[in-house]
């Protein structure tokens, strides 16, 4: 019985994350521009890939690839934002510039 | 399930390698590089999982640190032209 | 000498746990390679008291990250809205907030926290202001009542 509800849940956390990683991934393909891009692939960067590695640590129980799986997790969490932000530092000084008066369309 | 979410990771890799193609210029191309990227290091712990080998996640580990390494350096290397540059530093610590 | 002991630990505890094996003579060659590095580094002069974050209070770090987390979650729903809803009207804003009464460690914490939640992202950062980006106007007002700028501010001793 306790193995099932294990099981569900770690099929939520999973079937959550991927949405997240495909709503993200469809996002960088169809937003208009660089910057509203950006916040897109933040979204497979925190929520997708913290969900499905949550997904597997439920499917791992308390054993040291669990903890390697928290090494992954935190790592991205703190390189996510690093490499967004010298991404759109390094966009405005190439002169990339947000655009801020999108066309309506 | 596992195998549900695998090929839902690469289908979004896919989708990223249009944007990686299409551009239209060198800053999306990075930002697609660069998710792409975090969808591999997902990939290989879900194929380790899937496969049962969980050792697959050392792999995933030193991925995503040269993910993150490569990301700087392209970044680097398009903003000063020279891997070595030291960067912008204040104007006191300047030698 | 004081502050070798922190980073050590942490290189040691990384160690261990991507070793998986405890046998004396691989937790001596893991010993020394974790005195290698640091030497190494010392050398390089990266190895720096300011890098550590030791004066943040811990349960309170832990308590923030959870915090941290569930916003996440609420604009990660905003966001895929906007991305699922065809012909969504996107407006994205470039406002400046305050980040004053910060040290440069909270000032680091609260930028990557904004660029973390999506809809929100850090481009630019002075003294005591930051420059956000945000994908859509009403995006930014958790932010503009300070919420997680009186949070981040209580981080510290």
């Amino acid at each position: 019985m306790m193995d099932l509800i294990l099981l569900i849940i770690r099929d939520i956390f999973l079937v959550t994350g991927s949405i997240a990683v495909l709503i993200g991934a469809f996002g960088v393909l169809r937003l208009p521009e660089l910057f509203c891009r950006i916040h897109a692939a933040g979204i497979t960067d925190t929520a997708g890939a913290g969900l499905v590695i949550t997904g597997l640590m439920i499917e791992s129980g308390f054993t040291l690839v669990s903890l390697k799986l928290l090494v992954i997790f935190v790592f991205l969490f703190f390189t996510s934002p690093t490499s967004s932000h010298a991404l759109a530092k390094s966009a405005i000084h190439g002169n990339v510039l947000p655009v801020t008066d999108l066309p309506k369309r | 399930m596992i195998a549900g979410a695998l090929i839902a990771v690469l289908v979004g890799m896919a989708l990223l390698l249009i944007r990686a193609f299409v551009g239209p210029d060198i800053y999306n191309r990075i930002l697609a590089v660069n998710n792409f990227g975090t969808k591999t290091v997902l990939v290989i712990a879900l194929y380790g999982f899937l496969t049962d080998r969980p050792d697959f996640l050392d792999i995933a580990i030193v991925y995503a640190l040269c993910n993150f390494i490569a990301t700087i350096a392209i970044l680097k290397y398009f903003e000063y032209g020279d891997l070595g540059h030291v960067g912008e530093q204040p104007e006191d610590e300047r030698q | 000498m004081k502050f070798l002991i922190l980073p050590f630990s942490f290189l040691a505890v990384f160690w261990l746990i991507l070793s998986g094996h405890y046998t004396t003579l691989l937790l001596v060659l893991g010993a020394v390679s974790c005195i290698w590095v640091l030497r190494i580094s010392h050398r390089m002069k990266i190895v720096d008291l300011e890098d550590y974050p030791i004066h943040l209070v811990p349960w309170r770090i832990i308590y923030y990250w959870f915090w941290l987390i569930k916003e996440i979650m609420l604009s990660t729903w905003t966001v895929s809205k906007i991305i699922l809803t065809p012909k969504s009207r996107i407006s994205p804003k470039v406002v400046w907030l305050p980040a004053d009464e910060m040290s440069d460690m909270q000032k680091v914490i609260y930028a990557n926290s904004i660029t973390l939640t999506p809809g929100t992202l850090t481009i630019e950062a002075d003294n005591s202001r930051l420059e956000i980006h945000t994908l859509r106007g009403d995006m930014l007002e958790p932010l503009e009542r300070g919420d997680m700028a009186d949070r981040v501010r209580k981080l510290e001793y």
